[in-house]
């Protein structure tokens, strides 16, 4: 119920201000125009780099859509709303992890032609693959993205602790993001590349469950 | 009247400056009880601990029996708050923002009485604005209406009236009495001697990190003399 009504608000709340996915969708069509025009490479070449700039420009693109997404619930204190209400905590954070997730796949929706596009990356190679690793990767890092800024929501420089608190935490997950990214896109067979696979699982797991646990905990002063 | 609300040894430090050292007190059913000290003294620290939106160091509490500071979501059920910001989406219409209010508390719905406290508190035909129209004013008055639009035993209400014209103050005061007449209890801060005495029937003295004096039936003279004694 409390996750429904979390869940719902932050969605509406996007509807209402299209401020994060604007901001993630902006942000990420300039970079990828950028790094078209700045490599000056061969088609076959771009394959073996571009998974891994995709995952870069997704890390950016998220932490950006994190500081409007929780810069709304620091005007007029709104999340005071939210902590002083008899939910759990561990309620809130699912949701808010949820939202979050959608925000990412609703950017990466309209960003992926672009990388295709302008970076040759080969969408259509293994478009089921693909879908997979970037839900898990996606959960992995709305999970940690809304557990960093619920705590960054604490402090008077969350703005500034949230990019520099999560790239060191997420970069296991975007080294597998975009290992896993590769071969899949490269045609190699699943044998060949499972581990990152369950490294993304693994990793998801661990901090649901921690975030499921600690937020009730990191999200009061 | 009955004691139902009561906390020990609260203490909160903020970069390892102890703001709280050991705050205890009772509330009993259906009295307003006046929190005062000077600027910086924890008056809104201890508050929004007792809201659950800050976690304390140590101490313990409970409300008509509920343990206070648990995991357990429960023992928030039975308080509000009001602070200094009223805790609003600003892009949402004050009718989006206390629907979500309402659902967070699992309570139905009750356009009537939405209706009616819109009007009573001067913001009817205005609930289908975004609330970042709102004068700060308005947005006191809708936090008002939030809390009269779900059931509670203790309201917390830091500085409530620092916003509010004389109409609104008049509002407020009417409120708070109405309150009282349902047996609710309201603990609340104000820096306004004169207001806080009118409406407490018992006022809390907060000084270096502890409740250091109690006055009954307070006067604003009294209130003035408690404060310039710290000085003094």
């Amino acid at each position: 119920m409390a996750f429904w009504t979390v869940f719902q608000k932050d969605l509406r709340l996007e509807l209402r201000t299209r401020e994060s996915l604007s901001t993630m969708v902006v942000f990420a069509a300039a970079v990828i125009l950028l790094f078209a025009f700045a490599f000056e490479a061969a088609p076959a070449r771009f394959q073996s780099f571009t998974p891994g700039l995709m995952w870069m420009t997704y890390f950016f693109t998220a932490v950006l859509g994190l500081l409007r997404s929780f810069g709304q619930e620091k005007e007029l204190e709104a999340y005071s709303l939210l902590l002083s209400a008899p939910v759990d905590r561990s309620a809130i954070f699912a949701g808010k992890t949820m939202a979050f997730f959608i925000f990412l796949l609703l950017a990466q929706a309209v960003s992926l032609p672009l990388f295709a596009l302008f970076l040759h990356l080969p969408l259509l190679a293994a478009p089921a693959y693909l879908i997979g690793i970037l839900i898990l990767a996606d959960l992995g890092i709305a999970v940690v993205g809304v557990l960093i800024s619920g705590m960054s929501l604490r402090s008077p420089a969350g703005e500034t602790l949230l990019p520099i608190l999560l790239f060191p935490l997420l970069t296991p997950l975007l080294i597998a993001a975009s290992k896993a990214t590769h071969a899949a896109l490269n045609g190699r067979p699943v044998s060949e590349w499972d581990v990152w696979l369950m490294l993304m699982v693994s990793y998801l797991v661990l901090f649901a469950v921690a975030g499921t646990f600690t937020f009730d905990y990191i999200s009061e002063q | 009247m009955r004691t139902f609300f009561t906390v020990q040894d609260i203490a909160k430090s903020f970069h390892l400056n102890p703001v709280l050292k050991g705050v205890s007190f009772t509330l009993e059913a259906g009295e307003t009880v006046l929190l005062f000290g000077r600027n910086g003294c924890g008056k809104t620290t201890l508050l929004r601990i007792l809201a659950g939106i800050m976690r304390p160091e140590a101490g313990t509490g409970q409300l008509n029996g509920q343990s206070l500071f648990t995991t357990d979501s429960r023992w928030r059920k039975g308080m509000v708050y009001l602070g200094h910001r009223p805790a609003l989406y600003p892009a949402f219409t004050a009718r989006e923002n206390l629907k979500l209010s309402v659902r967070l508390r699992r309570q139905p719905w009750d356009e009537g009485m939405f209706q009616s406290l819109l009007k009573r508190y001067g913001l009817a035909g205005r609930e289908d604005e975004p609330v970042r129209v709102y004068s700060e004013g308005m947005l006191q008055r809708l936090g008002l209406i939030r809390l009269g639009m779900v059931p509670w035993q203790l309201a917390l209400l830091d500085e409530p009236s620092s916003a509010l014209d004389v109409d609104g103050a008049q509002l407020l005061s009417e409120t708070l009495k109405h309150w009282r007449s349902l047996t609710r209890t309201v603990f609340l801060t104000s820096h306004n001697m004169e207001w806080g005495a009118e409406q407490a029937g018992r006022a809390l003295y907060l000084a270096q990190g502890r409740i250091s004096a109690e006055l009954d039936s307070p006067t604003e003279k009294q209130l003035i003399a408690q404060l310039s004694s710290e000085t003094s």
